[in-house]
């Protein structure tokens, strides 16, 4: 076990001052160039006809099936919360998947990497919310149902963000971990049955994520929708709730 | 721990991903999918556009179709009319032509029954005269003739009938007259005519005395144009006339009822 199984933000490779450049960070751009090649690679020569490349196919799929969870979601069209939710979805789970891959280091391993995840959302939710209901509509929340639960309004927000790192990177740092440990332990077999979990697991946390993600924001964009409902209002179905 | 420069650098990077799958990923796949959607939906209306017209042709198809059956069906009908029209005309005519031909038929039935009644009559006729007539002359006699002769010269003497007077004053201008008889008659039996006829007239009278077959069993008396006779001929003649009656009114009384019975079947 190296300094990088242990967390990939101590595996410096190159560091100037404050400025360090770790595995985490690189790995990141290894998936970040992976993401856009693919994507650049498949939607190059894009069609409308019905003939169409297997990678322009699996693209629509996954691109139409992340669009019809968020409008389950939701409740709402799901142009405006696409490259968000999906992009926190594909970047998890391709990290998480190429965890499997020897000599990656999930960057979702790291600590680092899900607290800015978690702060992405924790700043997504109230960006989401102020432009639609605005600023006043949207601090109203917290100060819902009395003025009395703004503290414990806002204590909530944090600690469900600080719920959403924690949950992330324990799973995939768990899972990074163990696969270490019993490969020193018994490097025959069970690492590779760990593995196979977490993939399991590395996608589940991915769409786990996300979708927590979406219900974060859909409670802060529906809130209006839900008071609009209750004074009579468009027929729209309230969102679930958090 | 937590390196919150690392974190700065992943909410960066993430950021940029989000840029980069945004301009790569999202509006591409979401441009294409879109753009497949309208051409779906497009030819989704152009079928459904295709349809209605099928429909709406389907529908005039259908109603020419209806309308051509239903000319077929009242051209049919109208066939069939005509077709009953012409069979009973051509019925009735056959009817007709066959009441002509039995009429016809039965006309030429009558005809040839009335032809042969009419010939089995005279026949009959000729028979019984004959048969009387040989009877007669087989019996004839002596004294049947004188009886005749007698006879007929009473009746010269009484001139009674009309026909008698005009003969006897015949003779009378003439003094002449041809006596004809069936049989041959003795000396006496001419004097007895010479006397009776000699009574009638002053003068002498020429009488000259013939025998004639036709006569049957007969006398006759001829002066000039008069004629008085007395002849079974006659009697028979006058018997074939009235049995000829008899026959011909029997005759007619069965073609009226032939006739009723005919006009009884032609009538509807």
């Amino acid at each position: 076990m190296n300094i990088a199984d242990l967390s990939p933000d101590d595996a410096v490779i190159w560091r100037w001052g404050v400025i360090s450049l770790n595995y985490t960070i690189a790995y990141t751009w290894v998936v970040i160039v992976a993401l856009s090649l693919i994507s650049w690679l498949a939607t190059r020569r894009l069609t409308s006809a019905p003939d169409m490349s297997r990678w322009q196919n699996f693209l629509e799929v996954l691109v139409g099936t992340m669009n019809n969870q968020i409008r389950e979601v939701s409740q709402q069209s799901p142009a405006r919360y696409l490259p968000f939710i999906g992009t926190l979805f594909l970047f998890i789970v391709t990290c998480n998947l190429l965890s499997v891959v020897p000599g990656f280091h999930a960057p979702t391993a790291s600590l680092s990497t899900t607290t800015a995840l978690a702060v992405c959302v924790l700043v997504a939710v109230p960006a989401f919310g102020i432009a639609k209901l605005g600023v006043r509509g949207y601090s109203r929340l917290y100060i819902q149902p009395t003025l009395l639960m703004l503290p414990f309004n806002v204590i909530g927000e944090i600690s469900r963000t600080l719920a959403l790192a924690v949950r992330l990177f324990g799973n995939m740092m768990s899972g990074a971990k163990i696969g270490a440990i019993l490969l020193a332990i018994a490097p025959f077999v069970f690492p590779i049955l760990m593995n196979a979990l977490g993939l399991l697991t590395g996608l589940i946390q991915a769409y786990i994520f996300a979708i927590l993600a979406m219900v974060y924001i859909a409670s802060a964009t529906q809130a209006h929708q839900h008071h609009l409902d209750k004074a009579g209002g468009s027929g729209e179905v309230p969102p679930p709730s958090s | 721990m937590v390196d919150w420069f690392t974190v700065v650098a992943q909410i960066v990077n993430f950021l940029i991903l989000i840029a980069l799958l945004r301009y790569f990923l999202y509006g591409r796949i979401m441009r294409a999918m879109a753009a497949r959607q309208e051409i779906v939906e497009s030819h989704w209306d152009e079928a459904k556009r295709a349809r209605q017209a099928a429909e709406i042709e389907l529908a005039a198809a259908q109603e020419k179709n209806q309308q051509i059956n239903d000319e077929r069906e009242a051209d049919l009908e109208a066939a069939r009319n005509d077709v009953e029209a012409q069979r009973q005309q051509l019925t009735a005519r056959v009817r007709e032509e066959i009441d002509d031909l039995r009429a016809r038929w039965s006309k030429s039935l009558q005809e040839e029954q009335e032809s042969f009644l009419r010939d089995l009559r005279t026949r009959t006729c000729q028979q019984v005269c004959a048969m009387a007539e040989k009877a007669l002359s087989q019996l004839a006699s002596a004294s049947l003739e004188d009886q005749i002769i007698e006879h007929f010269v009473s009746r010269i003497r009484r001139l009674e009938d009309q026909q008698a007077r005009a003969v006897v004053d015949s003779i009378r201008v003439r003094n002449r007259c041809v006596v004809r008889t069936g049989f041959a008659l003795t000396d006496t039996l001419q004097r007895r005519i010479k006397s009776a006829l000699g009574e009638k007239s002053a003068a002498d009278i020429e009488i000259q005395f013939e025998q004639s077959s036709d006569l049957v069993c007969g006398v006759s008396l001829q002066a000039d144009s008069q004629y008085l006779a007395w002849n079974l001929r006659d009697y028979l003649t006058s018997l074939e006339q009235e049995i000829l009656q008899a026959i011909e009114e029997q005759v007619s009384s069965k073609r009226l009822a032939v006739s009723d019975v005919a006009t009884s079947r032609t009538d509807p």
